[in-house]
């Protein structure tokens, strides 16, 4: 060991002096100009106007455009040429009757082409802030200038990327130690990234050292929770140890065969690569998380409009189940032990975040939402989860099939339905963060029957419809997997509430088994007795039911009829209370009630309320930037506030954006005559039951409601109504 | 520790009883080299006589199973890679960096060996390089290659030489620059130098002393000059003389006189003064010598030594 500490820095140096004249150095600084430079050249001659994040972007692309296949390419050219200078023409004899270390000779090669690939890396860095430099200076108005550069985020990624560089680096020395030529380690080199990637798209060997770096590049930013290298990287770490092992005893042994096959070598090869897969599939298999000490959710949320309070809600019918003040944005739920695992929403302002959350399940969120960037950081026992329900639809869509399957016979269609579930489970199965933690199996299931229930609506009520049409002499019938299709959810299971989906689900199903029945809502009560045995569900069903029922309902007398047949089948205390809310909240909409009170600023900061309105008729418009047809509404809206407005009415736009700076853009380039107002939250929208925008209302000089749902300004009948109701005009 | 026998005798090289084989093929078997310090050593074989073989043992590019091998009484299994500050080597082909000067090819060896940047110089006047020194050595002859390999193998100014065919594949000015700058290393830098071939010629123009190696196995060792001698020893005298059936049985029996051919009859050589001595008396008989010739020298007795082999395999 002393006679390589004594000489390794000689054949680090030697090393170093066998790389003048080659074309390495050159090939170095070029690949790392290439990308900044036709990233630097796009952004003068091909992008203008402001960027958001300029320089953090500039970097990412930079780095990413970089490192998804040039970096990897340079790799194996790099380890290649300083092999091959070997190789050529025998200098190996030369090497080893030198008074050095065989080891130092041998990793100094290793040692030389990680340095040069590290100093790729930092050229490229350099390169791309020198491009950002010039940009900031030559082109301003990219807005590089108001932005700055994260250097912690930007050297994470640049040193990982670089350590998920040696395992790739160790097995082409390998390759090019066994193969001893050129052609055939470049050739293996560069098939085996192209394929890698194709199978990694796919989820397949993506333990493969060819994978590591873009497996890095792809996670830019790092692990969410901070804990430093990801699976892919000590991946690297222990492909490159293992490899530079193999390829020592390679090159000592002279030869594959005696070095990994005969005698004790081999045996040792042989262990040694038992070892190796099952530290593989011990690093790169996905962990389930454990469970918690209590069951709570904390973190914070930084939004635009500060966060008062964070509530954790029941999906199926917004019940709190819990609440804690937001101080600072930092909060905390402590939840009971005995809360069933299942779907739940986290309501924190204007944002709702889906989870699955249940007994000694920890969660942590880390929020950030303005209007540059929307961040999102799961933790806890339960961030798999709860980042899988955002990056997918937690309700799938099966309209697909709808579309492309409506004429198929009953059999070849669940055949496709049975395919598209196992397509969605596949990819649950197959998910996993950044950290490498996968869905546990109690949401795996749950999923499962979330995807169950949503083939089940097609099955049951979307497809008969088709079949009808296609196929009208003929009796449906499914087979057999139809048949477990529908065993697999159960009218008994009552956790099957909050199960997104299952509701709508079961309305339905229940509603197009009733629809042709002489009296719908009491055909509907008898299926729903005779279908479902679970008491809970059964209300909760009759509510949803009834909910729906009563949204439809114009006059208060048939509401009141609705509320008490509902309320024969539903005694639940807190879904009665839903109910009698909602038959409060529609009959306060009735002409003549009072018009909930409500706060609203203008765009030069004064506020307004209900009250500054008395004395005239106000007609308002409920709109929002992001709302097309608002925007389509609102020029006749205007057209009409400059023909009609005057002492008598008032025409006002009431802005429901979350982010007030977009509606401050648009406010500056509409009409005056129309008083142009913003309300923070949805306690307007809620108080008015608003749950689709545009929406135009008419309140009277007293304050009262006139009319709450006014037709839209483009149709006459709009106008007609203004007419008869503020100057007592006859329609004609 | 338990110390095995090491010779005391001063050689620069000795192995004792090496062998090698290649999986089941043997390609060494009992070597036992005795080189003496001071000396030119030529080792003599065929090719495929496990020449290489046995230099890649003595380099300790391939490792012997036991520790059989000592240079300067030095166990070079238990002092590699240390082993190699007193040894310079030139093994087979010119080992070189074509992309890269002569002068740079030297000073990554002596980058390597931590040798001040003054030897090269001293080395490039020897081996006779300094005006090409800056130029790349894929432009180089294979004569001014071998040189420079033999330059690379006397940086470190070693006491032991290993080349390995220096002169293969030069031309003869070549041949004849290498088979000089081996004199004079030998001579001015007082080197042991260790060197194969397969020509017996070259062998014989440069060496001191002779190990022959023939199918793995070590026919022969000596000094030139002993070599010579019982070589013949071995060998006969051939004197022509026409119709010399018509003589034959003049000759007494003692002296071992056997036909040839129809002109040569041969007598078994046992020293110059014998030749002169039969030739005497032949001349005084009236036999008519028309000339006088050697038969089996060293030449003769290399081929008869590596044919007879062949004839048994």
């Amino acid at each position: 060991m002393s006679t390589f500490t004594q000489t390794h820095n000689a054949c680090f140096r030697a090393e170093l002096l066998k790389l003048r004249r080659t074309a390495l150095p050159w090939l170095c600084i070029g690949a790392a100009l290439f990308i900044p430079l036709i990233q630097t050249l796009a952004n003068i001659f091909l992008s203008d106007g402001h960027q958001e994040n300029a320089w953090p972007n500039f970097l990412q692309w930079s780095v990413k455009g970089f490192t998804g296949f040039f970096y990897q390419l340079f790799l194996i050219l790099l380890i290649g040429r300083i092999v091959y200078l070997e190789h050529r023409y025998d200098t190996w004899k030369l090497l080893e009757t030198q008074p050095v270390s065989r080891p130092a000779l041998f990793l100094v090669k290793f040692e030389v082409a990680a340095l040069v690939a590290a100093l790729c890396l930092l050229l490229l860095v350099g390169f791309s802030l020198l491009g950002g430099a010039l940009l900031q200076v030559a082109k301003p108005e990219l807005g590089f200038a108001k932005s700055g550069i994260e250097w912690g985020v930007l050297f994470g990624a640049v040193g990982r990327i670089w350590i998920a560089s040696l395992g790739l680096l160790a097995l082409q020395y390998y390759l090019a130690l066994l193969l001893r030529n050129f052609a055939a380690p470049m050739s293996i080199g560069l098939i085996g990234i192209i394929a890698a990637g194709i199978l990694n798209d796919f989820g397949l060997l993506t333990w493969l050292p060819y994978n590591a770096i873009a497996l890095s590049q792809a996670a830019y930013k790092g692990s969410p929770t901070g804990s430093g290298l990801l699976y892919h990287e000590w991946l690297s770490g222990l492909w490159c140890v293992f490899f530079l092992l193999m390829a020592y005893q390679l090159q000592r042994q002279r030869g594959f065969v005696p070095a990994h096959l005969r005698g004790r070598r081999g045996i040792v090869t042989g262990l040694s690569v038992v070892l190796l897969a099952a530290l593989v599939v011990q690093v790169s298999k996905p962990r389930v998380m454990g469970r918690s000490e209590n069951t709570v959710i904390a973190g914070r949320i930084k939004a635009e409009q500060p966060v008062q309070s964070v509530a954790l809600v029941r999906p199926a019918f917004s019940d709190t189940i819990a609440t804690a003040p937001a101080t600072g944005g930092r909060f905390r739920l402590l939840l009971p032990d005995t809360l069933p695992p299942g779907f739940y929403r986290l309501h924190a302002g204007a944002q709702k975040l889906d989870i699955y959350f249940g007994s000694k399940d920890s969660l942590s969120v880390d929020l950030q939402a303005s209007k540059d960037e929307f961040k999102l950081v799961f933790g806890g026992t339960r961030a798999a989860e709860s980042e899988f329900l955002q990056t997918t639809d937690s309700r799938p869509d099966f309209s697909r099939i709808r579309r492309f399957q409506a004429e198929a016979l009953p059999d070849a269609f669940m055949r496709e339905l049975q395919e598209l579930i196992a397509g969605q489970e596949k990819e649950a199965e197959r998910f996993h963060t950044t950290d490498n933690v996968r869905l546990a199996p109690d949401f795996l299931a749950s999923y499962r029957k979330l995807l169950e229930v949503g083939a089940l609506y097609e099955l049951e009520v979307e497809y008969p419809k088709s079949f009808m049409l296609y196929h009208p002499n003929k009796e449906l019938k499914f087979g057999p997997e139809a048949e477990r299709l529908r065993r697999s959810v159960s009218f008994a299971d009552a956790s099957l509430i909050d199960l997104p989906g299952f509701l709508d689900f079961a309305t339905r199903y229940i509603g197009a088994k009733t629809a042709r029945s002489a009296n719908r809502d009491s055909a509907f009560s008898a299926f729903a007795a005779q279908q479902v045995p679970s008491l809970p569900l059964r209300e909760a069903i009759h509510l949803r039911f009834a909910r729906e029922r009563l949204a439809r309902t114009n006059d208060t007398a048939s509401r009141q009829q609705v509320v008490q047949a509902a309320f024969a089948a539903i005694q639940n205390p807190v879904y009665q209370r839903h109910l009698q809310g909602d038959l409060v909240r529609l009959n306060s909409m009735l002409r003549g009630r009072p018009a909930p009170d409500f706060k609203a600023s203008a765009a030069s900061g004064t506020t307004f309320s209900l009250e500054n309105f008395r004395g005239r008729y106000v007609v308002i418009d409920v709109w929002a930037t992001w709302c097309g047809p608002c925007k389509r509404e609102s020029p006749a809206f205007e057209d009409l506030s400059e023909r009609y407005t005057d002492e008598r009415l008032l025409f006002a736009a009431i802005s429901i954006d979350e982010d007030k700076k977009a509606w401050q853009r648009e406010v500056m380039f509409k009409s005056e005559r129309v008083l142009q107002l913003h309300v923070e939250g949805d306690a307007f929208a809620q108080a008015y039951g608003i749950s689709s925008i545009p929406r135009f209302l008419l309140i009277g000089p007293d304050g009262r409601i006139v009319n709450a749902n006014l037709p839209p300004p483009s149709e006459p009948e709009f106008l007609a109504i203004l007419q008869r109701e503020v100057y007592n005009m006859g329609s004609n | 520790m338990f110390r095995r026998h090491i010779p005391c005798m001063p050689y620069a090289i000795h192995t004792q009883d090496l062998s090698f084989a290649f999986g089941r093929r043997t390609v060494v078997s009992g070597l036992s080299l005795h080189v003496p310090e001071g000396s030119i050593y030529g080792f003599l074989g065929p090719n495929g006589a496990g020449k290489s073989t046995s230099i890649r043992l003595l380099t300790g590019m391939l490792l012997s199973d036991k520790d059989n091998i000592f240079i300067g009484g030095r166990s070079l299994r238990r002092h590699l890679p240390d082993i190699f500050r007193g040894m310079g080597t030139l093994i087979e082909s010119p080992s070189l960096y074509a992309h890269l000067t002569a002068r740079e090819n030297l000073r990554l060896i002596a980058t390597l060996r931590g040798l001040p940047a003054a030897r090269i110089d001293e080395v490039l006047a020897i081996v006779g390089l300094r005006s090409v020194q800056h130029r790349k050595v894929a432009h180089f002859s294979l004569g001014m290659k071998q040189r420079l390999g033999i330059g690379i193998a006397l940086l470190a100014d070693p006491a032991l030489l290993i080349l390995d065919e220096p002169a293969n594949g030069l031309d003869p000015s070549g041949i004849i620059e290498i088979r000089d700058l081996i004199r004079h290393l030998h001579q001015q830098e007082g080197k042991t130098i260790f060197v194969s071939s397969h020509l017996l010629a070259e062998v014989e123009k440069t060496c001191t002393h002779i190990g022959i190696i023939h199918k793995g196995t070590l026919r022969y060792e000596g000094t030139l000059e002993q070599l010579q001698l019982e070589a013949r020893q071995g060998g006969e005298v051939v004197f022509t003389i026409p119709a010399a059936a018509q003589h034959l049985t003049a000759f007494p029996d003692d002296w071992g006189a056997r036909l040839h051919s129809a002109d040569e009859v041969l007598f078994p050589y046992t020293g110059a003064d014998r030749i002169t001595e039969l030739n005497q008396r032949l001349v005084g008989a009236g036999v008519p010598v028309c000339g006088i010739r050697m038969q089996g020298g060293l030449e003769d007795w290399f081929m008869r030594l590596t044919q007879k082999d062949r004839e048994i395999v």
